[in-house]
């Protein structure tokens, strides 16, 4: 009987058929998901989309070349991946002899693939939608909610511009020659919605819009209402925001704003970072350089078993299992978040891809942080795009929406100019709030989430004037 | 198979990279759309397929894969009011079938449930008949390099870079090709094409032991190897300048004459009149430019132009994914905005012509109205005459990244670097990063001088966070005033 469409086990059947290879890992992917796209009220397309891949990674060893200096004594290790799909039964063999090949011609210093592990259980998939048609159901759900949100918005002068909605389900199987055989089910749930506001003038030209994407597991943690309610309030404030003021002096950011700028802490604690020679922190040394930590302490933890997070696994692409771990103490690195063959070539102990970038709240309440008698404080809560060099720290990001905050009192909305400065510089002072909110750490789609103050006060960062 | 004699890497879709077995392995098309057309007034069928090699080299690492092959059919359907979409990853017939009768059950039960359903007439054309194939031009095929050989070509180019300054701390080279071919079929149309592509990056990061900079390189677009030349001048530039950023000053904020390089000239052509004139947005209300049509937006210099058929830029296709044979299409000219970009939803919406510029990021996404190659067009001025006409103001360059505001008019362009210059000369001082931010119309309108070189550059385009494709944008040298952080 000849098999149509291949499988798994036929790879892995192949694969072990193989005495050149040292090792191998096989990862097959299947979704299926839901989309709508609305205008207004009015339904743009429905689409379903339905895929299954195979990701195959060869090792192959053989002997350092001649004249190429090596990172270790002994063989080189060559690498490579190919991609095959259900339909590709044929060519299986052919890309078997392909990858090798392209696997015998790289060279790299050795490292092991990691032995299986007891894998921590994490809740990863929204039961509601993984039930039979969920995915179809769940679009519509979140749709209405929109609708209804916004429907309380429409006295005030907001209306939904357009929503796209995206569920999908994920089924992940993994299996490597150590022995490794994990599964995983993921839903993630997607939503993006353009309000306009528009004032007293009918003049078209005269309207401000706000832009949102969210993303989650659940349809319940996308928090739908409460989004359309500040989004609104963001859209209506931006219609009536001032130019800002180029100053120097305290500025906060907040809200979705702020997660972005932890990015270079990120990268730099990363032990791949390090091998690159790209990483400017070194092992229990202050994360500042020169600058001495006058702020709030900045710790910060990876935290992969969060239940339904974004960013969360009970395995990673190497196969080990998902862990939380510190990163940062007290401003000092503590220990890098480290994948299999970079904690071999480092020395350093695995943890995995990092999860969740996780980090301790301050002691001041935000309205606090807002306040300052020597004059107005800045708060940003929307930029354009957020704009953080991982390798230099550097900040240079459009402000979309801000507040002035007067000593008097009064909140002037601003909009417009840019914040610019450095994280590695501002955070050696920086303020960090009490309270605390969960977010998107990069764009739509980039899969980090964000766990921490909601709110940063920075002294050192300029707001140069739209 | 020996590294040594072995010619080209094995393509698996390499044999199908041919016109005529793209029609013959999509023959059944036709009928799929006729059997869904005896249900819907309009249905298409776009097929897709994406795969080539990527190398990534670095101190003590190397890696090479297959780049993501993808490949998938989307079948669109409308029933004369909505449109609905089944994508599957899958090419052959069965899969496809299997796909059609889900789209009609989708269908179905779209009419049969009980939402109120939007009752304005959408009615998709199909276009003019047309049949017909297409294959990008090449020169210097990928396929007359082995992979060893491309290892040892790029490995050696990264080598290079790496020497040339001790303060250079790694080096990395990453190249790509790939060969994407696209089958489109509605009742009046079939049509093929094969898009070959080639890119380089050469980034080479240094540190003082302090500060650490980088800097970069990119070559690439629709063909061949051809256009991955990089000579010893030009490797020589990007560590010079990477070393040279190490003592960059931080931009003082205000407002500044600026000249911009072609890079930061397509990067704002691209945010501010490219983005800002896709009618799909028109259609949902958050873009202004649709009350601008015919209206000056900026000085009389100012004319940027959208264009499909550039040979070799890397947003260069031969029909988007709708289907629509690519044309050229002037956005503004001589200040004056001329009109927009669209997709076939929003054209027919909106009741104006198409252009060819539907597009999606893969066969998994919808199509959105999307740029191509978009540029400034070139003026009269030489590069010397036009930096010498800087009394006191900035040279910025090395366009990085931006972010469009279409309802608003504002703008965000970041650039790696800016050289200050006076009396029309360099005084050695660099700034970096660059932040460049304002309100469309102003930066339009300060255009005064506009240079006669002309470059595009390849790069990737987002809709908002998501919807990435494959764009080119560029320009000459362009003078206006600009608000600079």
């Amino acid at each position: 009987m000849v098999t149509r469409t291949l499988t798994a086990d036929t790879i892995v059947q192949a694969l072990g058929r193989r005495p050149e290879i040292a090792g191998w890992t096989l990862t097959r992917r299947r979704r299926h998901g839901t989309q709508l796209y609305v205008i207004g009220r009015d339904v743009e397309n429905t689409r379903e989309v339905t895929t299954e891949d195979f990701t195959i990674t060869v090792f192959h060893d053989h002997p350092w070349p001649v004249g190429r200096e090596s990172g270790t004594a002994g063989h080189a290790r060559g690498v490579s991946s190919v991609k095959l799909v259900p339909g590709d039964t044929a060519h299986l063999e052919s890309r078997l002899d392909e990858v090798i090949m392209m696997a015998s011609l790289v060279h790299n210093p050795a490292y092991e693939l990691p032995s299986p592990e007891t894998l921590p259980n994490v809740a990863l998939s929204d039961p509601l939608i993984t039930a039979l048609d969920g995915t179809r159901r769940a679009v519509w759900e979140m749709a209405e909610e929109v609708w209804e949100a916004c429907d309380r918005e429409a006295s005030t002068g907001v209306r939904l511009s357009a929503g796209e909605f995206f569920v999908t389900v994920s089924d992940r199987e993994f299996r490597t020659s150590k022995g490794i055989h994990s599964s995983s089910e993921t839903t993630h749930v997607a939503v993006e919605i353009a309000l306009l506001a528009r004032g007293d003038s009918d003049d078209p030209t005269l309207e401000a819009e706000t832009f949102r994407p969210v993303e989650a597991r659940r349809v319940v943690d996308l928090r739908l209402a409460s989004q359309v309610a500040e989004a609104s309030r963001f859209a209506r404030d931006t219609l009536r925001a001032q130019p800002t003021e180029t100053r120097d002096g305290p500025v906060v950011v907040s809200g979705s704003a702020l997660p972005p700028f932890f990015d270079p802490f990120v990268f730099h604690s990363g032990a791949q970072a390090a091998y690159m020679k790209l990483s400017r922190f070194t092992p229990d040394h202050s994360v500042f350089g020169d600058h001495a930590m006058t702020g709030d302490p900045l710790h910060v933890s990876s935290h992969a078993l969060r239940p339904f997070g974004l960013s969360s696994h009970s395995f990673d692409g190497d196969g080990v299992p998902g862990r939380d771990t510190d990163l940062i103490v007290g401003g000092t690195l503590f220990a890098r978040h480290a994948t299999s063959r970079y904690a071999q070539y480092l020395g350093v102990p695995v943890t995995g891809e990092p999860g969740a970038v996780v980090v301790r709240a301050g002691t001041t309440p935000l309205a606090e942080l807002l306040r300052d008698s020597g004059g107005p404080v800045v708060e940003i809560v929307a930029f354009s795009s957020p704009n953080v060099d991982d390798i230099t720290g550097d900040v240079g990001c459009e402000i979309r929406l801000g507040y002035e905050h007067l000593p008097s009192g009064d909140v002037r909305p601003i909009k417009g100019g840019a914040l610019a400065g450095n994280v590695f510089d501002a955070f050696a002072s920086v303020r960090f709030s009490q309270e605390t909110q969960e977010a998107l750490i990069s764009g739509f789609g980039g899969g980090g989430v964000y766990v921490g103050p909601r709110g940063a006060r920075f002294e050192g960062m300029r707001v140069a004037g739209g | 198979m020996s590294p040594s004699t072995q010619r080209h890497t094995p393509d698996p879709t390499g044999e199908s990279a041919n016109p005529s077995v793209l029609r013959a392995q999509f023959a059944y098309l036709p009928d799929v759309i006729a059997e869904l057309e005896r249900s819907v007034p309009y249905a298409s069928a776009l097929a897709t397929s994406s795969s080539g090699v990527r190398l990534a080299l670095r101190d003590s690492e190397q890696g090479v894969s297959r780049r993501d092959p993808s490949a998938g059919v989307v079948l669109t359907a409308s029933d004369g009011y909505e449109i609905e979409e089944v994508a599957v990853g899958a090419t052959d017939e069965a899969s496809v079938r299997d796909a059609s009768r889900r789209l009609l059950e989708g269908l179905r039960r779209t009419r049969g449930g009980g939402r109120e359903r939007n009752r304005t007439p959408l009615n998709l054309e199909p276009g003019d008949r047309l049949s017909a194939d297409y294959v990008t031009p090449v020169v210097i095929s990928p396929d007359s390099l082995s992979l060893a050989e491309k290892l040892a070509r790029f490995e050696d180019l990264r080598q290079r870079a790496r020497k040339i300054d001790s303060r250079v701390v790694q080096a990395m080279a990453r190249y790509g090709d790939a060969v994407e071919t696209k089958v489109f079929v509605n009742r009046a149309r079939f049509i093929t094409e094969v898009v070959h592509r080639a890119t380089l990056n050469v980034t080479v990061f240094v540190s003082d032991g302090n500060a650490r900079r980088y800097n970069w390189l990119s070559r690439g677009g629709t063909g061949g190897l051809e256009s991955l030349e990089v000579d010893e001048g030009a490797l020589a530039n990007v560590t010079e300048i990477a070393v040279a950023l190490l003592g960059a000053k931080p931009m003082e904020p205000g407002v500044y004459d600026s000249v911009v390089d072609p890079s930061v000239a397509g990067i704002l052509a691209h945010e501010a009149f490219g983005h800002g004139v896709e009618t799909d947005m028109f259609l949902k209300g958050r873009a202004r430019g649709a009350h601008y049509i015919g209206k000056r937006v900026g000085s009389d210099l100012v004319t940027i132009v959208d264009d499909p058929t550039v040979p070799g830029a890397n947003g260069t296709y031969f029909i988007d994914d709708e289907g629509q044979s690519a044309s050229p299409t002037c956005i503004i000219r001589d200040g004056i905005l001329l009109g927009g970009l669209s997709d076939l939803y929003s054209a027919t919406r909106l009741g104006i012509a198409r252009t060819a510029n539907g597009r999606r990021e893969s066969f998994e996404r919808k199509p959105y109205a999307r740029m191509s190659n978009t540029f400034f067009t070139p003026g009269t001025h030489s590069v010397e005459e036009v930096l010498a006409s800087l009394d006191h103001g900035m040279y910025i360059c090395q366009g990085a990244n931006g972010m469009e505001d279409p309802k608003g008019w504002g703008i965000q362009v970041g650039a790696h670097f800016a050289r200050e210059y006076r009396h029309g000369k360099p005084t050695g001082v660099l700034y970096a990063p660059v932040s460049i931010t304002g309100y469309v119309p102003d930066v339009l309108g300060d255009v005064t001088m506009v240079a006669n070189d002309f470059h595009l550059h390849p790069g990737g385009c987002g809709k908002g966070w998501k919807e990435y494709i494959t764009v080119g944008d560029g320009g000459p040298h362009v003078r206006t005033r600009l608000q600079l952080a």
